[in-house]
């Protein structure tokens, strides 16, 4: 078997074993307890495996194909790396930044007195600095689909489609994973036009822009956990923590946008994130030259 | 570097591994003793579950209490043995001599002092949803009125890494037993002088004023009435603890050696 056929079987091998394992199981919570029992209920024991599911994927993959624990990424590579970091606990905060400016200025006006009103400055900058100190902690919850998605299916796939392909096919990939919660509600809730088809579709692109910061991250540092951090403070509310910067729109808090509404607040992201595929295909490009010219590469 | 953290985890993976089990444990310990009084007869296995999770009046049960706060302090306990392994002259002095020096050898330490802490964590979060199923499966608990303290579990962590910050140094400079000794004579000697100082110092304002306003604060704390304030000092913690820890490190570094001349063999 050639090296890319039996890339291309570990590759589907994962996949096949990363949706099973996930949504088999959410399929039947969902039917049996409810999803807003097992997700964030007195179930949520239950629901632990399906975020590991990616993980396990990973570890039976190499376990089956004889792969081994090569090029796992699971190393902390801390020295020399605590800019990236640093970078991926920030990178959910200004992200969220970026959206509420987007928000105010297509959606609301800006209303300086209306933001300076709503919350002191010592109490955002409190608020900011401790969701920054302990979001981090919650690695251990998101490292279970970055060891599968960015240590693993990155990795097989960036060979086979190149490194935009895998920003989008890889992006879409998790998207359509996280279906069974998206058509319960989730992320955008049940009652919006073209349910649930749109809301799968807007978490695709979602994930796109999201997995290419992760996937900047992970290659930078040659490791799985500044990804899991970046992906635990994006789930610990770091991006949400910008309401205050919301004006012109009313409640900030009972304010909820509608999905073409939030895909237009995130384009400034996700021109972010196009820019970091760029620096991606240029660094591979890069890394290929040096090497075809047996010139170590950079560090 | 690799090699000494994978050191560490070898010589100190029975400590790692009870840093794992110490909440389910714990827990499982406390549900068998229910179990054994229920099947002797002497009360309703729901009854004493009710009785061990019931929060009188108290932010935390006492089945949350040693689920979830035990397992800090046998993390706590279990940390702190993993300096002692290494206390010899030989390994000092073979430890400066390799490439990555003193510094490795106290990274390594370091980060697995965190390493048990985020386990700790991460075990004692998996029991809280134990916890939170038995609550809903024996007691009928509505799924609304089910309280997890998931970010309170953080901030112990955080109080933990706080006095490692503190004891580390003392270790790695007069060793585990006179460290304990020389870093308890002084704070101790510390506590006492604050409170000469209270008694007999000078102290803002008239009429020791500065207790009147602490005492203010702190009902304004337990009332919520202090939240902004509140949150300034837990960030401020947070983040001390953090530069603090950091700060550790350097200091036991420079310590590493006057240590090692300090050891019997």
């Amino acid at each position: 078997m050639t090296n890319k056929k039996l890339e291309m079987k570990r590759l589907l091998l994962f996949l096949f074993f990363a949706f099973a394992i996930a949504w088999i199981p959410a399929i039947i919570l969902n039917k049996t307890i409810g999803y807003e029992n097992w997700f964030a209920g007195p179930f949520a024991v239950f629901g632990l495996p399906l975020v590991y599911a990616p993980a396990l994927a990973n570890l039976l993959t190499r376990k089956i194909t004889k792969e081994g624990m090569q090029n796992s990424l699971f190393h902390l590579r801390f020295k020399g790396h605590f800019k990236y970091y640093a970078l991926a606990a920030l990178i959910p905060l200004v992200q969220g930044i970026l959206m509420a400016v987007t928000m105010t200025t297509v959606y609301g006006h800006w209303d300086f007195s209306e933001i300076a009103g709503r919350q002191s400055a010592a109490h955002i900058i409190s608020t900011g600095l401790i969701v920054l100190a302990i979001g981090p902690l919650f690695a251990w919850n998101t490292f279970g689909e970055e060891f599968g998605w960015r240590a693993y299916m990155n990795q097989k796939m960036e060979p086979l489609l190149g490194t935009t392909g895998t920003v989008i096919v890889g992006g879409i990939i998790w998207g359509v994973w996280h279906a069974p919660l998206t058509i319960e509600g989730h992320n955008f809730g049940t009652d919006y036009p073209g349910y649930p088809y749109l809301g799968i579709i807007c978490m695709c692109i979602f994930c796109i822009a999201e997995g290419a910061f992760l996937m900047w991250l992970t290659k930078k540092t040659g490791s799985v956990f500044p990804a899991a951090i970046m992906h635990a403070c994006n789930n610990t509310g770091v991006t949400y923590l910008n309401t205050w910067l919301i004006s012109g729109v009313g409640d900030p808090e009972a304010f909820e946008p509608t999905i073409p509404q939030q895909l237009v607040c995130m384009i400034p992201f996700a021109v972010c994130a196009a820019v970091c595929t760029v620096f991606m295909i240029r660094e591979r490009k890069k890394t290929a030259t040096a090497s075809a010219a047996h010139v170590p590469a950079e560090s | 570097m690799t090699g000494l953290v994978y050191k560490e985890l070898r010589q100190n993976r029975i400590n790692l591994w009870a840093a794992a089990l110490a909440a389910p444990g714990f827990l499982l310990l406390m549900l068998a003793f229910s179990a054994v009084q229920s099947i002797a007869g002497n009360a309703n296995f729901a009854d004493l579950y009710a009785e061990l999770a019931g929060k009188n009046d108290l932010p935390f049960s006492m089945l949350q209490f040693y689920t979830v706060f035990g397992p800090f302090f046998v993390g706590g306990l279990v940390s702190l043995t993993i300096f002692t392994q290494d206390e010899t002259k030989k390994w000092g002095y073979f430890t400066a001599s390799h490439p990555k020096g003193i510094r490795g050898a106290v990274y390594a330490k370091y980060l697995i002092v965190f390493l048990v802490s985020v386990i700790v964590l991460f075990s004692v979060n998996i029991t809280d949803m134990i916890l939170l199923l038995l609550e809903h499966l024996i007691l009928g608990t509505a799924r609304e009125d089910l309280v997890s303290y998931t970010d309170v579990y953080a901030i112990v962590l955080f109080i933990q890494l706080f006095l490692r910050m503190f004891d580390i140094p003392f270790i790695i400079r007069f060793g585990r037993k006179r460290g304990e000794k020389v870093k308890v004579a002084i704070f101790g000697f510390g506590f006492i002088a604050f409170l000469v100082y209270l008694l007999f110092g000078p102290l803002p304002g008239k009429d020791a004023e500065i207790f009147v306003s602490v005492y203010d604060w702190y009902q304004n704390f337990i009332s919520g009435k202090a939240q902004e304030v509140s949150y300034c000092i837990l960030a401020g913690f947070l983040w001390l603890t953090i530069i603090g820890y950091n700060i550790s490190y350097r200091i036991s570094c420079k310590l590493y050696m006057k240590g090692v001349e300090q050891y019997d063999k």
